[in-house]
């Protein structure tokens, strides 16, 4: 039966429950990125550590025959070697990493928020059924998915693909006990940063602040705790920078060895007080007096 | 029902009924209609009184009171980068849906407030009227049993403002649902709305049917005849009229009490040997019941 020329029509219906509704709003908010052919080319250039990684894993298994046939020098120990958490952290904790996820965040997860409030849009979804709180619920979610595809999903199909082409049972004793670890870190870090990113984009009017205060937090926050710990030789000051604080506590899940010496003890009470200052932040701007003028 | 924000009052004893049909919510700026909005999306709860929608239990939540109100805010408030379609389907869903239903809906609505052949084209992208027309589809497309119009005719053209107003009318008339009308512009009350409710300064100072409003007092009638003016004065003043006015050569203005049947005039003409031309009744403009309304408020206050 066509739809048009019915006319307007009684509507009966069982109502979804809250979850649904929630995940309505997280789903639109992971095909935000594809939607216009500039965010979707840059969404896949930030997922160049997960290309890197891959590159990696083709010489690795023997796919791709470089010169001497010999495995690249890395910097990092076990950054090319399939069998060590470090190789799939790449797209979590490598310098990339932060380059890569502080570009998306800013131009599409900081944001989501800050532009439906530019555009009036919180008139059309909180006057719905669905709490400011619970539609706050939704775009965390969806910037988990959207940041998801690179720090979950790509380590875990990059395992997947080293496990079928190494085509060695030991290999799957071996990374086996790593793997869940990892994606456990994986799992925490982009909770993290998708929740910090979406309360950045809560707590200001347009979305040119939100990118601008997201690169301040981030990049700024890295800058000074870099030259603080310097400055006074206390290593424990580089947890003031929230993505160090975070890859910190990503490797420590992960059982990888740290770029940085930093006390695991300070870096997660730094990422628990950033969450629940940010969390504040957010109940005290999402209101719903701003809702109807 | 009262509304207060701190020790502001935005709403005092404002006692109403808003039957099916078009309403229209008149008012000045800070008159108190976004107040009463805000109680009925559930969004502020009134300080004293209560609020009832036909059909939902006293004491429902915010969120199951939403499931029967529908808003159309005044401002383009319209979820960006999203096309049409996608819009009203997102909206449908966050009104508790189901997915399959929710796209099903979305189509159909927008074909009803004929957007069918643009639905989808990005919002960005549509003209004034189309985005009033899909901000009504948003609002709709629950099928809500009232549904509240935040200026819906703002910055249409003529022929835009009048598919829209038709549109408004059919959901009164058709589907028996409440439209409340808040606009300015007092034309497109009088163009759809059967029942009218004056707001000043939190206090509800003038509501019922627009007829019985425009109406006023008594009743006056503007008469043609042909001659014996005079003579018709006369039998007219005889028969009970409270006034006879000549306007010129031809025309009276005369004004009758209720207890005098408009066939007296047909009557006292023809016994001044003069027969009636045109009889044309004269009503208030919406625009003098609306100031009147407001001028009476201001001098009890």
């Amino acid at each position: 039966m066509t739809v048009f020329a019915t006319g307007y029509r009684r509507l009966t219906f069982q109502p979804t429950s809250t979850w649904r509704r929630v995940l309505a709003v997280a789903s639109s908010d992971l095909r935000a990125p594809f939607r216009t052919r500039l965010t979707t080319i840059l969404f896949l250039v930030c997922q160049l550590p997960t290309y890197g990684s891959l590159v990696l894993l083709f010489v690795w298994s023997g796919f791709w025959q470089l010169g001497s046939g010999r495995p690249p020098r890395l910097g990092i120990a076990g950054r090319g070697d399939p069998a060590s958490a470090q190789f799939y952290l790449a797209s979590l904790t490598s310098p990339e990493a932060f380059l890569a996820t502080t570009t998306l965040v800013a131009f599409t997860v900081s944001r989501v928020v800050a532009r439906d409030r530019a555009n009036h849009a919180l008139e059309i979804v909180w006057t719905r059924g669905l709490t400011p709180i619970a539609w706050f619920g939704g775009k965390v979610l969806g910037a988990v998915f959207v940041l998801g595809i690179g720090s979950i999903l790509a380590p875990l199909l990059l395992w997947l693909l080293a496990f079928t082409s190494s085509g060695d049972p030991e290999f799957l004793a071996t990374t086996l006990p790593v793997v869940p670890l990892v994606i456990l870190g994986a799992i925490v870090q982009t909770l993290v940063v998708a929740f910090l990113a979406t309360a950045v984009s809560a707590c200001v009017a347009t979305p040119n602040a939100a990118s601008i205060l997201w690169v301040v937090l981030v990049a700024g926050g890295s800058a000074l705790a870099r030259v603080t710990s310097r400055m006074t030789d206390w290593i424990e000051l580089r947890a003031i920078s929230p993505w160090d604080a975070i890859t910190r506590t990503t490797q420590a899940i992960a059982g990888a060895t740290p770029r940085f010496e930093i006390p695991v003890a300070a870096a997660i009470v730094a990422v628990v007080a950033l969450v629940v200052a940010a969390a504040f932040a957010v109940l005290r701007r999402i209101r719903l007096a701003e809702t109807v003028g | 029902m009262t509304i207060r924000y701190g020790a502001h009052v935005a709403v005092q004893d404002v006692d109403a009924d808003l039957p099916s049909g078009c309403v229209g919510l008149l008012g000045r700026n800070g008159a108190g209609k976004t107040s009463i909005l805000k109680a009925l999306l559930g969004l502020v709860r009134p300080a004293a009184g209560e609020l009832s929608i036909a059909g939902v239990p006293r004491g429902a939540s915010a969120v199951e009171l939403r499931r029967h109100v529908g808003y159309m805010p005044e401002r383009d408030g319209l979820l960006p980068g999203l096309n049409g379609y996608e819009t009203v389907r997102l909206a449908a869903e966050l009104s508790g849906i189901p997915a399959r239903i929710a796209a099903r809906r979305a189509h159909e609505v927008l074909w009803y407030v004929e957007l069918g052949e643009q639905r989808y084209r990005p919002v960005a992208g549509y003209s004034a009227g189309m985005r009033q027309k899909v901000k009504l589809a948003v609002a709709l497309v629950h099928d809500p049993s009232i549904v509240f119009l935040d200026e819906p005719t703002n910055g249409l053209d003529p022929d835009g403002r009048r598919d829209l107003l038709a549109l408004v009318a059919s959901l009164a008339r058709d589907f028996g649902k409440t439209v409340v009308l808040s606009t300015h512009i007092l034309p497109d009350v009088d163009r759809v709305c059967s029942d009218v409710v004056v707001l000043e300064k939190g206090r509800v100072v003038a509501k019922g049917r627009v007829a019985d409003l425009t109406r006023g007092v008594a009743r006056r009638f503007r008469v043609e005849v042909d001659d014996h003016q005079d003579g018709v004065c006369a039998a007219l003043s005889s028969a009970g009229a409270l006034d006879v006015a000549r306007e010129d050569d031809q025309r009276l203005l005369v004004t009758l009490p209720d207890s005098v049947p408009i066939a007296a005039l047909f009557a006292a003409a023809a016994r001044a040997g003069a027969s009636v031309h045109s009889l044309v009744e004269e009503r208030r403009s919406l625009a003098e019941v609306f100031l009147g309304a407001i001028g009476d408020a201001e001098g009890i206050a």
